[in-house]
């Protein structure tokens, strides 16, 4: 599998009353390889990519709002590499809810370069953020020799004392190595802890292609 | 497929943290329902507005510096020094008792911090100019996305921050993998 595409809908998320400067909740999808330990010594079990958007909470000054500290919902990617580590960008503050927007993520370079640690030749995935607005943003995970046999989409809450409404994503889609982009086909399997709550609004069929899946802080 | 990713842990600052997720997850090979050759299927309604190159950052240290060059720094490693101080670590907070240092503060080149460890995700021109900051702890890198947390986070050595070397916007931040010798990397 070579990437990865779901459309998700932009709704305002929060930390809540009892967030504080290392809360966040994220509506996301990963491509991930689970059967590596290139990224264990960075206490990972798995190489990924990851897009979506995020709380970042009112004082982290280095959250995507101007001025700082403010509020913030922001897109954003992140990728942990084999043998280098994370790195985490905030795109843009979310302007514009109620509407949907979309991440993509798929390999652009496959030469898979072994051992690429500190050059810039290496792997390069793309990673499409459309926001409701309509701005869309391509960057470049580098270097990142990962052969991805994952996909997660839905929701990921840190501490306690968030609050999200139901969030979709739909027109689940994989891209193979084939170099077709394939919508999924098959229901997946949950991993769900409360208070977060996800299940399919509706299954992927004939008449909802890559199905329509929801999840929320709401369990 | 997978083992629950939930995880309450008492760390040494005395917060717990809880990361819990709710997701779908879809192993290698799924079944086909459709195919398309030339990208996904979009249903997307918005006109879309490409945006030319990444992000270009948000606001952070505040530039003071005239240089005749428009591509030279347009503020200190002082002034680097005292932003960071004063809103620390992205990753997270400092383990208790230590005390963050600066290992690099450093004006290259996006071709040159391409050749550093994490520095190659900065999607500018070869030739533009940013700040590749690194930075000891260790920290607890509590703000980290975990794409599947076992246990109460580990602290971190290093949290690195990359800076647009003119408008001192703040790029991204990161975590270099603990593989990392670097020693090595700044023989020189």
């Amino acid at each position: 599998m070579d990437g990865a595409y779901t459309q998700e809908y932009a709704v305002f998320i929060t930390c809540g009353s009892g967030c504080h400067a290392y809360d966040h909740v994220s509506n996301e999808m990963w491509v991930a390889q689970e059967n590596t330990s290139a990224c264990q010594g960075d206490n990972e079990a798995a190489c990924w990519i990851e897009a979506g958007y995020s709380t970042y909470s009112t004082d982290n000054p280095y959250n995507c709002t101007q001025p700082h500290p403010k509020p913030a919902n922001c897109y954003f990617w992140g990728d942990e590499r084999p043998y280098l580590g994370y790195s985490e960008h905030a795109i843009q503050n979310m302007g514009t809810y109620d509407n949907w927007a979309s991440v993509e993520i798929y390999v652009y370079f496959g030469s898979h370069t072994p051992n690429c640690q500190h050059d810039a030749s290496g792997d390069e995935w793309a990673v499409v953020t459309t926001t409701a607005e309509g701005n869309q943003y391509t960057d470049a995970s580098t270097c990142n020799p990962i052969y991805p046999e994952h996909i997660r989409t839905g929701q990921e809450l840190e501490n306690s004392g968030a609050n999200s409404p139901w969030d979709q994503f739909e027109y689940n889609q994989w891209f193979g190595t084939n170099g077709t982009w394939n919508y999924q086909g098959n229901p997946g399997v949950f991993d769900i802890e409360s208070p977060e709550y996800a299940d399919w609004n509706q299954p992927p069929s004939s008449q909802y292609p890559g199905g329509v899946l929801e999840a929320c802080s709401c369990g | 497929m997978r083992i629950r990713t939930i995880f309450l842990a008492l760390i040494p600052i005395c917060l717990v943290l809880l990361i819990v997720v709710a997701v779908i997850g879809w192993n290698l090979n799924p079944s086909v329902s459709a195919q398309s050759q030339s990208g996904p299927i979009s249903h997307l309604t918005q006109k879309i507005h490409r945006v030319n190159g990444p992000s270009t950052g948000f606001s952070a240290i505040k530039p003071h510096l005239h240089p005749a060059n428009s591509n030279e720094p347009t503020y200190t490693a002082a002034d680097v020094q005292q932003f960071v101080m004063a809103n620390g670590s992205p990753a997270g907070p400092l383990v208790s008792g230590a005390h963050m240092t600066f290992t690099k503060i450093m004006f290259v080149t996006a071709g040159s911090a391409a050749l550093l460890p994490l520095g190659d995700e900065t999607g500018y021109s070869s030739n533009a100019l940013v700040c590749y900051v690194l930075v000891h702890g260790p920290f607890l890198p509590l703000n980290k996305h975990e794409y599947n947390p076992q246990g109460a986070p580990k602290p971190v050595q290093y949290t690195i921050l990359i800076f647009d070397g003119v408008t001192g916007n703040f790029l991204y931040w990161g975590i270099p993998s603990s593989d990392i010798n670097w020693s090595t990397v700044f023989k020189n």
